[in-house]
């Protein structure tokens, strides 16, 4: 049990967080920050966002890469 | 009505032609599909994550309307055959924030980036050592082709004894080919008879087969 609660520890990279900017497409930095050197959007597990910020944060990406104004891949 | 934020993606070809008249432009197409525009300014001129429409950089022009929700779809479909515009995107917002109202800034349109700078620095400086190294071997050929017709020039009246020097030499050169190729020849021919020694049973059982 005690090997398991550490297993969980371990890949909880982030605890539970609010969103620092607002979640705007056009807050073009710090949506890079919660991107990948691949231009992919972190998960929940990294960002530590509540369900409704993340999807926040996907829709704010995906009309970033839309305009331009964030790479899809790279 | 309903308040949408548009965002819209423009030409820079387009806008260095005048801001002015294109601002209008993109403006009637939204006025006469039945927007009110409350603000509209130009937000920002930077490099595009990707090219469109063979474009790497463009101009964002941000615009707050006031529309019906059912003139969207026909804004949308003006906007798509306006020219100038490259992309668009029209959302829904509960009010115009006050960031909107303030005034646009001045940018120069095509401002060079420091990574395109070093890009283009390091294209251009190969592409003009490729020239230049072009440029000497050309001139090295022009000056060979110059050395050689001064010194025919110079040795005109002894053109026959050169020529014979040269004769010479090639009748040389065609001896000791000769003679390689009689060396040859020679080898060739031992090789054929101890090849006809060895194809001499095969030819035996030929004609032994044949005589059968």
């Amino acid at each position: 049990m005690a090997a398991f609660r550490n297993f969980k520890n371990f890949t909880r990279d982030a605890k539970k967080t609010r969103p620092e900017e607002s979640l705007d497409y056009k807050n073009v930095n710090y949506l890079q920050q919660l991107m990948s050197p691949q231009h992919r959007i972190l998960s929940r597990k990294r960002t530590g966002f509540t369900g409704r910020h993340q999807r926040q944060l996907m829709r704010a990406i995906k009309q970033a890469r839309f305009l331009a104004l964030v790479a899809y891949t790279s | 009505m309903k308040t949408y934020e548009a965002m819209l993606l423009l030409d820079n070809r387009e806008v260095k032609k005048g801001w002015a008249p294109l601002k209008e432009q993109v403006d009637a197409v939204l006025r006469k599909n039945g927007a009110e525009i409350v603000v509209a300014k130009r937000w920002d001129e930077r490099k595009l994550a990707f090219e469109i429409k063979k474009q790497r950089r463009a101009t964002y022009y941000l615009a707050y309307l006031k529309a019906d929700p059912e003139s969207v779809s026909t804004i949308r479909h003006a906007l798509a055959l306006t020219g100038p515009v490259l992309r668009h995107l029209i959302l829904t917002c509960e009010e115009v924030p006050s960031e909107a109202y303030e005034p646009e800034r001045e940018f120069e349109i095509d401002k060079p980036d420091p990574e395109e700078t070093t890009d283009t620095a390091k294209d251009g400086g190969a592409k003009d050592g490729g020239a230049e190294g072009g440029a000497d071997v050309a001139s090295d050929a022009l000056a060979a082709d110059g050395g050689t017709g001064a010194e025919a020039t110079e040795s005109g009246d002894s053109t026959p004894a050169a020529t014979e020097s040269d004769d010479a030499v090639a009748t040389d050169a065609v001896a000791t080919d000769a003679e390689a190729t009689d060396a040859v020849a020679t080898d060739a021919e031992a090789t054929d008879a101890e090849a006809t020694d060895g194809e001499s049973t095969g030819d035996d059982a030929t004609t032994d087969k044949e005589g059968e």
